[in-house]
C-alpha cells in the first residue's frame, strides 16, 4: 500500500536513454505502433501468441527483457481477482483472457516507455492532438515526483524518530505541511522559469 | 480502482473515451482561464504531491492502513476544472510508467476518477461548505469522490460483460464503502490541518448546508441504488432490458462485419446487447442524478 517511490520506479528514465535502432525511431511511429498493438491485443483472441514479440523487440534493442516482463506483472494482482471470479463461474476461456490481455498490454506499454523518453512520448501525443495542458502537467509531475517523494519519506522518518508514528493526526499534519511546501515550491519554480525565460515542454 | 487494458468491451471503451476527451478538453480550457500563468507548476506540483502522499500511511484499525487518493483534496484546493486536469495527468503517468491502469482504458479511468470523482468532490465541497461546516464538507467531498469512482468502475466492468458473483459484489461494495469513509476522513483531516498550516489554500465555498444535506443524501442514495441495480442485474437482467428496448436487432447489423471472431472468444455472443443495456443504465443513472441536481439547485434558490 504505502511503498517507497524510489530508484526502481525511475528505471524507465535510464532505459529510455539508450541508443539502439528502436530508441532512434521517431516517437510518433512508436506511439502509433504501440496503440495499434494494444488495440489488437484488446480485440483479437489470438493476440496472446504475440506475447513474446515485445520481449524479442526489447532484446533486439538491448533492453533488459526480464525486467520489463517483471514490471508488466504489476497488473497481475488485479487481473487475478477478476480472472478467478470468471474461473469460479465456470468460464475458463474468459478467465485466461482476463489474465493475458492486461499482461500483454502492459508488456507493450513497458516496451514503448523503455525505448522512448517520456518527453518524446508527450511531444508525439501533442502532435496527435492530446490536450497540451495535460501533457505539460504530466511532464512536471514526472520531474518533481522524485523530489516530493523524497521529502515525504524524510517526513515519515522524522515522525517515526519522534515516536509519533501510526497516528491519524500526525499523518494528516504531515500531508498538510507537504502540500503547503509543494505549493511554495511551485511558486519558486515558476519564478525560476520566468527568470530563465520560460521552460517546459517544447 | 484502475481498470487495466483488455477488460472493457469496445463500446464501453469508445463511449467513455469520447466523453473523457471532450470533458478533459473543456476542463483544460476552463483551468487555463481560472489560474494565472503559474498554473503549470502549481498543477504539476499538486500532482506530484498526490503521488508522494501515497507513501504516508493513515492507520485505521487492527494494523490496517490506507492512504490519500487525492481527487477530492485537489478539487478543494485547486478548484474543480484544474483538479480534473491534474487527476488526468496523474492517471496517464500511472498507466504509462507504473503499469497501473491501462492505456486504452485511460478514457474510462479518467471518466471515473478524474471527471466523476473530482466533480463529486467539488460539488460536495460547494454544497456543504459554509461557516463551521468545512470539515463536514471535506469529509463528504472525499467520501463521495471515492464512492462515485469505484461504483462507476464496477458498473463499467459489469457492462463489459465481466461476471461478478453476488457474494463478491457484496464484498466489493463493502470495501468501497470503507474506502470511501477512509478517504473522507483523510480528506477532512488534511483539509483541517491545511487550514491551520496555511489558511487560504482551501478553495472558497458558500453553501446552504441543511438543504444541501438532504439533497445530497437523496442524490447519493439514488446513485448508489441505480449503480447497485445495474451491477447486480448483470448479466441476466440486462438481456431482458435489451430485448424490451430492441437493441437485439441492432446488434446483428453492427456486429456483422468488423470483428467476426471477437464476440465468440471474448464475451460469449451477446456482448453488444449487454454492453448497450449497461451503457443505457449508466446514462439513465446520470440523467437521474442530473435531474436531481437541477431540482435541488432550483429548490435551494427558491
Amino acid at each position: 500500500m504505502a511503498e517507497r517511490i524510489g530508484g526502481r520506479h525511475f528505471a524507465f528514465d535510464e532505459w529510455s536513454r539508450g541508443g539502439s535502432w528502436l530508441h532512434r525511431l521517431d516517437a510518433r511511429w512508436k506511439l502509433a505502433a504501440a496503440l495499434a498493438a494494444l488495440l489488437l491485443t484488446a480485440l483479437r483472441g489470438e493476440a496472446w501468441m504475440a506475447a513474446p514479440l515485445p520481449l524479442l523487440l526489447a532484446l533486439a534493442a538491448r533492453l533488459p527483457a526480464h525486467a520489463l516482463a517483471w514490471r508488466a506483472a504489476a497488473v497481475l494482482p488485479f487481473a487475478a481477482v477478476f480472472a478467478g471470479m470468471s474461473w469460479l463461474a465456470g468460464d475458463s476461456t474468459r478467465a485466461a483472457a482476463l489474465l493475458w490481455r492486461p499482461y500483454v498490454s502492459a508488456l507493450w506499454v513497458s516496451l514503448l516507455m523503455a525505448a522512448t523518453p517520456l518527453e518524446e512520448v508527450l511531444a508525439a501525443a501533442a502532435r496527435f492532438g492530446a490536450p497540451r495542458l495535460v501533457l505539460e502537467v504530466m511532464h512536471f509531475i514526472w520531474r518533481y515526483l522524485g523530489v516530493l517523494s523524497e521529502q515525504a519519506w524524510r517526513m515519515r522518518t522524522a515522525a517515526a524518530a519522534r515516536g509519533a508514528d501510526r497516528s491519524f493526526e500526525v499523518s494528516a499534519a504531515s500531508l498538510a505541511v507537504l502540500f503547503a511546501a509543494s505549493y511554495q515550491r511551485a511558486l519558486r519554480v515558476h519564478r525560476a522559469q520566468l527568470a530563465r525565460n520560460g521552460g517546459g515542454l517544447r | 480502482m484502475h481498470i487495466p487494458d483488455g477488460y472493457l468491451s469496445p463500446p464501453v471503451m469508445g463511449v467513455l473515451g469520447a466523453a473523457s476527451l471532450a470533458g478533459v478538453a473543456a476542463a483544460a480550457r476552463k483551468a487555463s482561464q481560472a489560474l494565472d500563468e503559474s498554473r503549470v507548476p502549481l498543477m504539476g506540483m499538486a500532482g506530484a504531491f498526490v503521488f508522494a502522499a501515497q507513501m504516508i500511511n493513515f492507520p485505521v484499525a487492527a494494523g490496517a492502513s490506507g492512504h490519500l487518493l487525492g481527487g477530492a483534496l485537489l478539487a478543494i484546493t485547486l478548484g474543480t476544472a484544474p483538479a480534473v486536469v491534474v487527476m488526468t495527468a496523474i492517471l496517464a503517468i500511472q498507466a504509462l510508467l507504473f503499469q497501473d491502469g491501462g492505456v486504452l482504458a485511460l478514457g474510462a479511468n479518467v471518466f471515473n476518477m478524474a471527471m466523476a470523482g473530482v466533480a463529486a468532490g467539488g460539488w460536495a465541497w460547494q454544497a456543504f461548505g459554509g461557516p463551521g461546516r468545512r470539515r463536514l464538507a471535506a469529509f463528504a467531498a472525499g467520501s463521495l469522490s471515492a464512492l462515485a469512482a469505484a461504483c462507476l468502475a464496477l458498473a463499467e466492468l459489469a457492462a463489459s460483460g465481466i461476471r461478478i458473483p453476488g457474494a463478491a459484489l457484496g464484498l466489493a461494495l463493502g470495501i468501497f464503502a470503507l474506502t470511501a469513509l477512509l478517504e473522507g476522513a483523510i480528506t477532512a483531516a488534511v483539509a483541517a490541518a491545511l487550514e491551520s498550516v496555511q489558511p487560504g489554500l482551501l478553495g472558497r465555498t458558500h453553501g446552504s448546508p441543511r438543504r444541501a444535506l438532504s439533497g445530497l443524501l437523496l442524490a447519493s442514495l439514488l446513485l448508489a441504488a441505480a449503480g447497485f441495480l445495474i451491477a447486480s442485474s448483470l448479466p441476466d437482467g440486462l438481456e431482458h432490458l435489451a430485448e424490451a428496448i430492441g437493441i437485439t436487432g441492432l446488434e446483428r447489423a453492427v456486429l456483422a462485419a468488423p470483428m467476426p471472431d471477437y464476440e465468440a472468444k471474448w464475451l460469449g455472443g451477446d456482448w453488444l446487447q449487454k454492453a448497450g443495456a449497461g451503457l443505457l443504465g449508466l446514462i439513465v443513472t446520470a440523467a437521474v442524478c442530473w435531474a436531481a441536481g437541477r431540482w435541488i439547485s432550483r429548490w435551494r434558490s427558491a
